[in-house]
């Protein structure tokens, strides 16, 4: 019998640009994007805050019921939006209305879903967020945890056996990886070869449990905040 | 909106004006000796009795330890018993009932909490597959202590996905007991009876009752309380109709009575508490007192509990019946979120008066629903 140590020698590559103060390391590679990319980027990173402040305020006044912010995720929402282009289809959680926001929902279409009022595309249905759009290709978010993620890698198996050039995409949070939808997902995605991406929003928390109380092993990358996850297949 | 607002506040419980409403305050003494209890106080009390009484009895489930609870139901018991006695779980449903079954088999007793029965749908197969059922299969030699508790039903402006009641779901199944309190005098007297209790319980509270207070005597307040299972409780006695209700729609029953009384009609408003076993006796007993009977729940209709309590009447009290049984459920669609859409799908006190009346011909029959 052999017992294999935890930490081989050899670790698996993670690719990664910004260290944990937010500045590049000075050995690593990544493309440019253009002027008119990075304004828009900034844009709607601002304009996402914006909107998450005041719909934010408005549910602790009662006018709304319920909010969830992307308070330190814009840069997610916003950056992955960038990268994948309009054909992607997206299976969100629930903090990432910063996609639709790139892809052109309205601040009024934001408003609508929230106050369930007759123009909302659910006609008051659905709870205050959970945003969803056929137009820009944007699924309707569940409340249900990690359930997007095996719905993500059929999504993608379709858009293979179709032979579109597209993928699909879905975001979770890294209390989300408990659940054991979120093994499937990956471990079908895999078997299947699908192509799916499925992005962790890593802020260290799951409501009040850290991720100290969901892993037995700390990550090998330090930062508890704002890590952002890719995993290819 | 405002409604959420007052229910928000009124279940703060450390809020300035929440001191300032004596009604709702816990364990406050009057003159009349009567003690006032929030629904949420009688839980954690009761937890917290069973904990104290058997080192066995242990609590598990998302944000119980360090948040004090979803609800604040298990408020204060981390900081009083530690770290292995309540254990905040990684969000997997699946993952920690399993756990908690399997510290049951061997003879722990955990009580699962749920953030909303909602979630157990991702537990549902370790509930009935192997909880439930393993006292049977393995011919009484598997024992399986455990409670699974939380909130159920509809609270107000969550969608589909969080209001849903699982009543008559649990109820259907063998191996289960179901419970579901109304009053702090339930809560306390069924969670300890569920506590102590060997076999798997299911113990199906309400959001909207956690704030609520009710009246409680000295009896209750005891540790050794315990309220039987499988045993309705008669709120209200009268002699014209009786009205089945489990949970928040005890109190809308009783609403409803109130003003049947002012027509002249006497209700006699039966509060279950025991889903499974179901208190065939009370309610047969009761109908064939009043001869008429309207059954209401909040889930919905098709195969609910009001079905079961239809049949069971039929079945054992037939020609006692002076009119058919009527129902009143929840609307048979996916709980919509706006707020004026949910009023319509959730039984309200005047759908439970026009029911009553129809049973006692005050009003024209309803035609068949298609």
């Amino acid at each position: 019998m052999r017992f294999i140590s935890e930490s081989s020698e050899e670790r698996i590559p993670c690719y990664r640009v910004l260290d944990d103060d937010g500045q590049p390391f000075p050995d690593s590679s990544f493309v440019k994007v253009s002027e008119g990319v990075a304004i828009k980027m900034y844009n709607d990173m601002v304009t996402l805050q914006t909107m998450d402040t005041i719909f934010y305020e408005a549910q602790r006044q009662g006018r709304i019921s319920f909010y969830l912010t992307t308070s330190g995720e814009e840069a997610i929402n916003i950056a992955s939006a960038a990268a994948i282009k309009n054909d992607d289809f997206v299976v969100p959680q629930y903090r990432e209305p910063g996609v639709l926001l790139w892809r052109g929902f309205s601040m009024q279409e934001f408003a609508n879903q929230c106050f369930g009022n007759k123009a909302d595309y659910g006609k008051g249905r659905q709870m205050p967020i959970h945003y969803g759009s056929n137009k820009h290709n944007y699924f309707t978010v569940s409340s249900t945890i990690a359930t997007q993620l095996p719905h993500a890698v059929g999504a993608a198996y379709a858009l293979k056996m179709d032979r579109k050039d597209a993928c699909a995409v879905t975001y979770f949070g890294d209390g989300g990886t408990s659940e054991g939808d979120f093994h499937a997902a990956l471990n079908f995605s895999a078997v299947t070869e699908a192509p799916v991406i499925f992005i962790c929003r890593n802020n260290g928390w799951a409501i009040s449990t850290p991720i100290s109380d969901q892993f037995r092993s700390i990550p090998s990358l330090p930062c508890l905040s704002n890590i952002l996850t890719i995993l290819l297949r | 909106m405002w409604g959420i607002i007052r229910q928000k506040v009124a279940a703060g419980g450390g809020s300035p004006v929440a001191r300032i409403r004596p009604v709702v305050s816990n364990l406050r003494n009057y003159s009349s000796a009567v003690k006032q209890m929030m629904v949420r106080e009688a839980l954690n009390s009761a937890l917290d009795e069973e904990m104290s009484a058997d080192p066995k009895v242990f609590l598990m489930g998302e944000e119980v330890g360090e948040y004090q609870g979803a609800y604040k139901i298990s408020k204060g018991l981390l900081e009083k018993y530690g770290p292995e006695r309540v254990l905040d779980t990684p969000i997997t449903e699946a993952g920690f009932t399993g756990i908690g079954v399997g510290a049951a088999y061997y003879g722990l007793k955990p009580v699962v909490e749920f953030m909303t029965f909602n979630f157990s749908m991702q537990a549902i197969d370790h509930i009935i597959n192997s909880a439930a059922k393993s006292n049977y299969m393995s011919s009484g030699q598997i024992s399986v202590p455990i409670v699974f508790r939380g909130p159920n039903g509809a609270a107000a402006g969550v969608g589909a996905q969080h209001s849903h009641c699982y009543a008559a779901w649990y109820a259907s199944v063998p191996g289960l007991k179901v419970l579901s309190p109304y009053s702090s005098e339930d809560a306390r007297g069924l969670l300890k009876a569920a506590i102590r209790d060997p076999d798997p319980v299911v113990f199906l509270e309400n959001e909207l009752l956690y704030g609520e207070s009710f009246p409680v005597s000295a009896e209750v307040l005891d540790s050794s309380f315990c309220l039987p299972i499988g045993k309705a409780k008669i709120e209200r006695e009268g002699k014209d109709v009786t009205i089945t209700a489990f949970s928040k729609i005890v109190g809308l029953s009783l609403k409803a009575a109130e003003i049947l009384a002012k027509e002249g009609i006497s209700a006699e408003v039966i509060n279950l508490r025991s889903i499974r076993p179901l208190d065939r006796s009370t309610i047969n007993a009761s109908v064939r007192k009043t001869n008429r009977l309207v059954t209401v729940e909040e889930g919905f209709p098709q195969h609910g509990v009001g079905a079961e309590i239809c049949a069971s009447v039929i079945e054992e009290s037939f020609g006692y019946l002076d009119a058919p049984v009527e129902r009143i459920a929840g609307a048979d669609v996916p709980m919509p979120y706006a707020a004026n859409l949910e009023r319509m799908a959730v039984p309200q006190v005047e759908d439970i008066v026009r029911a009553a009346k129809r049973a006692c011909y005050r009003s024209v029959p309803m035609a068949a629903a298609a």
